[in-house]
């Protein structure tokens, strides 16, 4: 039951005017709980794709933007540049690696007596999903990709057929810790920068706001030498460059405020570049709001460069790992998290028994 | 000698056990006491120097303060609401003066639904609650509470009320004594041990529920501790010292009270399942 | 309240003996029956008999939200898909059953055990007895927290201790297989009842008459014999009452997965109190009409089963008034 989602008919009454809405609860716009934020918001001061992300229909079909998008985050693939130079691996000049040299890259790593990915998925349910969504959408690219969460295209297609074999592939090096059940999503960041047991961090861009802060909060040591890349290319993709980009906790108004207006008018003031260059700054996460980053006055500056390094030819498309579950129906998500989060990566099914579910569960439709 | 010899082969499997049952505890309390570079550099290392503070910190800072507000108010209101009516009813149900028609097999179907699964009324409670607007609230909670341990509140100490002898009833109603004086002067005062027994056995119950609170109550400020525990684990798994030093806030007051009062806890916890 | 006039001798009634003479009551005391009952059979009814009354109704309706959030009435239609399509309901079911089946197996033995070797005049019994009661004083989260460290692959007591004694190739992620999942939690909540269950027995055990065990010691049975042939049979009606208390306890079971586990890996440890609670608030879907009828479901269950296992491992009437 997560916190602060009673998805409830009697909601309503529990909202503040302004509050902090992410995309796990869908149902407030549906049910009309939102206040339609397409008039009075500077929208100039917002990303295109930020506002496209909360522009969909609302109560009763008719389409609107319900929310400021503050949260911004992609998917990436953080990695230890030091355990890469002792593996001798070479990072390629477009940060990505092909199908075959990240397999290789994936065996180096285990051979060497450490995880590839360190992940932990003990506490979330997409945390092993990143690969596999990343290689779903490096082969099929984005509209195929999301038909195949829309349950609009069959898991027994081909190419997803291969992708799953692949990805079966790396688990069997022993891409994942053996503690990968047991490790929560704070402790693979741990994992990952002090004890450096694992290469790679495949881990939504907000692993700044976590990483970023003094060791003693759990923050990467001051020498941990971070570097980002790119997922791999599958072959004959046609999702090569695209990377995932999601919206993530975002500004909402209740429509039922008694101070519509002046609620409007607070969430009003997000929508500045000043603000989003204040939030980039302390959070080093990103924002859909617009920034001047020649603006942002931060240490983390060497991060926005690198980032902006890797992803200078990157496609965001509108998806993350976290919120493939909205695409999903329930039936099929719950699914999707025990085939792939759980069965896949812990060995316990290999990936044409995995299939099969996921197309059961589709043909189902719930 | 042979007598010695088998108490000391006894001892064996009784320090296993015990060693199995108060190990995991012993660690989380030690655990309590260090921070969590310090932990996960030693797991098992003693807590030396031992970081009184973190309790402190946990206290202000994380919020325990408030976890362990609601809690309480929780669990006392809860206890005095079923205590209050739960003796009433069970008195009503004992004392032969009160028969009526179908008051043994309303007391049956009161009785029964103990064994009642929580899912048959999860639900639906749920929906009535947010219709009352008693969703997301200690008020709604604690009336959920009460109603979930009247019936084994009833059904212990209506056992013990039927066994006050008629006779001292007759003697005290002679006197002229009215029913509601009858009960609060005269039975209630008799029936104190069974009712503290219930009186702990519902505190515990209370203190440490969580499926109700957790689909009743999503606002953090309004949090049990059971609730908090659950929501720094996903939240703040990391941070494990503090996640210790959060369970033994959580543990201690109930583990304290039974320490010095182990007696009645043990009669309180058990006398549902003693029968006869 | 009126005397009604009877028609043998009638001096002050108080000092007539009660059996000697029929009277005729003065009327019910319905005023005190109503204060005292009334506010608990109005919480009962409110907070009780409505919500089951209503969960029926729930689970033979869905709610239709593109119809704006409208109930319509589907039969037997949710009962049908549970009972013949729903993989993960008889999943959890399957779980659910094993845990209520195989956990009193495991803990009364060991409670048993644990009592007879207490009451065997073990130095400081009343310490042991102490310490091995309180981890049913924990709730489910603090508990689950704790053995989610215990159960950890890397630094977790159990492997470590494994390790420590050679065993290391038996260290597992416990809780990563199904298959060792949900013995990892039924273990727990051995931990959790078995000193609960045994300071039952102990009680019982004491409440032997001790003319029983003299006669028996008189009759040559001593040690292990008497053990067995006296005092394990006079426990029976005991031993059966905490085994129905612990299967109803371990069907119901929902707080100590869903801190642990949530249900994972792939379902192993899914309880059909856990699916009824995701089915209803994480399934987006706002219906509440399905996972009702799986509650309505569960509910004749395990009502069934207490009530059959009460009538037929009790020998005497259960239900004592």
């Amino acid at each position: 039951m997560s916190p602060g989602s009673p998805g409830s008919p009697g909601a309503p009454r529990a909202f503040p005017d302004v509050f902090y809405y992410d995309n796990d609860v869908p149902e407030f716009m549906a049910a009309g709980w939102l206040a339609d934020l397409s008039t009075g918001i500077r929208w100039e001061n917002i990303e295109p794709y930020g506002k496209a992300f909360w522009t969909r229909p609302g109560p009763g079909g008719k389409v609107g933007t319900w929310a400021i998008p503050v949260e911004a985050a992609s998917d990436e693939l953080y990695y230890s540049k030091k355990l890469f130079r002792e593996l001798g691996i070479t990072v390629p000049a477009n940060y990505a690696f092909t199908q075959e040299a990240f397999k290789d890259v994936v065996a180096r790593c285990t051979k060497a007596g450490h995880a590839a990915f360190a992940t932990g998925a003990a506490d979330r349910e997409w945390a092993a999903m990143y690969i596999p969504d990343a290689l779903l959408l490096s082969k099929l690219g984005y509209d195929d990709s999301r038909k195949l969460y829309r349950g609009e295209l069959s898991w027994k297609d081909p190419r997803v057929v291969e992708v799953f074999r692949y990805y079966k592939e790396l688990v069997d090096l022993g891409a994942y810790a053996k503690t990968l059940t047991s490790m929560t999503l704070a402790e693979a960041h741990r994992y990952f920068h002090t004890e450096q047991k694992a290469c790679m961090f495949p881990v939504g861009s907000w692993y700044t706001g976590r990483a970023f802060v003094p060791t003693e909060k759990g923050g990467q040591p001051k020498d941990f030498e971070l570097g980002l890349l790119n997922y791999p290319l599958m072959k004959d993709g046609k999702g090569h460059g695209e990377k995932f980009l999601g919206v993530a906790g975002s500004l909402a108004v209740a429509a039922k405020s008694p101070n519509l207006p002046l609620a409007i008018e607070v969430a009003n003031a997000f929508a500045d570049v000043d603000v989003g260059n204040m939030w980039m700054a302390r959070t080093g996460i990103q924002t859909g709001i617009k920034t001047d980053p020649a603006r942002i006055d931060s240490p983390l500056k060497w991060y926005f460069d690198e980032f902006a390094k890797v992803n200078r030819s990157t496609k965001w498309v509108d998806l993350t790992a976290q919120s493939v579950k909205l695409l999903m129906k329930p039936g099929l998500w719950e699914t999707y998290v025990a085939t792939v989060n759980q069965g896949l990566a812990n060995k316990l099914i290999g990936p044409d028994e995995a299939l099969a579910k996921l197309e059961e569960a589709r043909l189902k439709g719930k | 000698m042979r007598a010695r010899l088998t108490k000391a082969i006894l001892l064996v499997p009784v320090l296993a056990y015990t060693a199995f049952s108060a190990g995991p505890y012993l660690w989380t309390a030690m655990m309590s006491l260090r921070t969590t570079d310090e932990i996960y550099r030693s797991h098992y290392g003693l807590p030396i120097p031992a970081h009184w503070g973190k309790y402190y910190t946990a206290w202000t800072d994380f919020g325990y303060a408030t976890y362990f507000k609601n809690s309480a108010i929780v669990a006392v209101v809860s206890v005095l609401l079923v205590t209050l009516l739960g003796a009433m009813a069970a008195f009503a149900f004992a004392r032969r003066r009160y028969t009526f028609p179908m008051r043994e097999p309303l007391f049956l179907l009161i009785f029964l639904s103990l064994m009642f699964p929580p899912q048959i009324m999860l639900l639906s409670l749920f929906q009535i609650l947010v219709q009352y607007t008693l969703f997301n609230t200690l008020a709604g909670l604690i009336l959920v509470y009460v109603v979930t341990e009247l019936p084994l509140t009833i059904y212990l100490l209506r056992a013990f009320f039927a066994q006050i002898p008629q006779e001292l009833e007759e003697a005290a109603r002679i006197d002229g004594c009215s029913d509601w004086a009858m009960f609060w002067r005269v039975m209630f005062p008799m029936a104190l041990p069974a009712v503290a027994t219930t009186v702990i056995l519902n505190f515990i119950y209370f203190w440490n529920e969580f499926l109700y609170a957790v689909v009743f109550i999503t606002q953090q400020k309004i949090r049990t501790l059971p609730l908090a525990i659950q929501f720094l684990v996903s939240d703040q798994y990391q941070d494990i010292g503090m996640l210790a030093t959060g369970l033994m806030i959580a543990t201690l007051p109930v583990l304290l009270l039974y320490l010095f009062l182990s007696e009645w806890f043990v009669k309180g916890m058990t006398a549902g399942a003693i029968k006869g | 309240m009126s005397v009604e006039h009877v028609d043998t001798a009638q001096p002050l009634p108080r000092v007539l003996p009660r059996t000697a003479v029929r009277r005729r009551r003065p009327g019910r005391p319905w005023g005190a029956i109503a204060v005292f009952l009334g506010p608990t059979l109005l919480l009962y009814l409110a907070f009780t008999i409505y919500p089951v009354i209503v969960t029926f109704y729930n689970s033979v309706h869905t709610l239709r939200m593109d119809l704006g959030m409208v109930y319509e009435f589907v039969g037997v239609e949710h009962f049908r898909e549970i009972l013949t399509s729903d993989e993960v309901f008889w999943k959890a079911a399957r779980n659910s059953l094993t845990w209520g089946l195989v956990a009193p197996v495991l803990d009364i033995p060991l409670a048993l055990a644990l009592a007879l070797l207490l009451h065997g005049k073990v130095p400081f019994a009343k310490f042991f007895r102490t310490v091995w009661f309180t981890p049913v004083l924990m709730s489910y989260p603090v508990v689950g927290v704790i053995w989610l460290w215990v159960y950890n692959y890397d630094w977790g007591m159990v492997n470590l201790v494994l390790r420590a004694i050679g065993l290391g190739q038996y260290a597992e992620a416990w809780l990563a297989s199904p298959t060792t999942a949900l013995p990892a939690l039924i273990l727990v909540t051995t931990w959790m009842f078995a000193g609960f269950n045994m300071v039952v027995l102990l009680a019982a055990i004491h409440a032997i008459p001790q003319d029983y065990l003299e006669a028996a010691r008189v009759d040559g049975a001593r040690g292990w014999r008497r053990t067995r042939h006296i005092i394990i049979p006079l426990l029976r009606p005991t031993i059966v009452n905490l085994a129905i208390l612990d299967f109803i306890g371990k069907m119901k079971q929902f707080a100590l997965v869903w801190v642990m586990t949530r249900g994972g890996p792939m379902w192993g440890t899914e309880t059909v109190a856990t699916y009824v609670v995701k089915r209803a608030f994480e399934w987006k879907t706002l219906d509440l009409g399905y996972p009702s009828a799986i509650a309505v479901l569960w509910f004749i269950l395990i009502f069934g089963l207490s009530c059959a296992f009460t009538r037929l491992l009790q020998r005497r009437e259960a239900l004592e008034f």
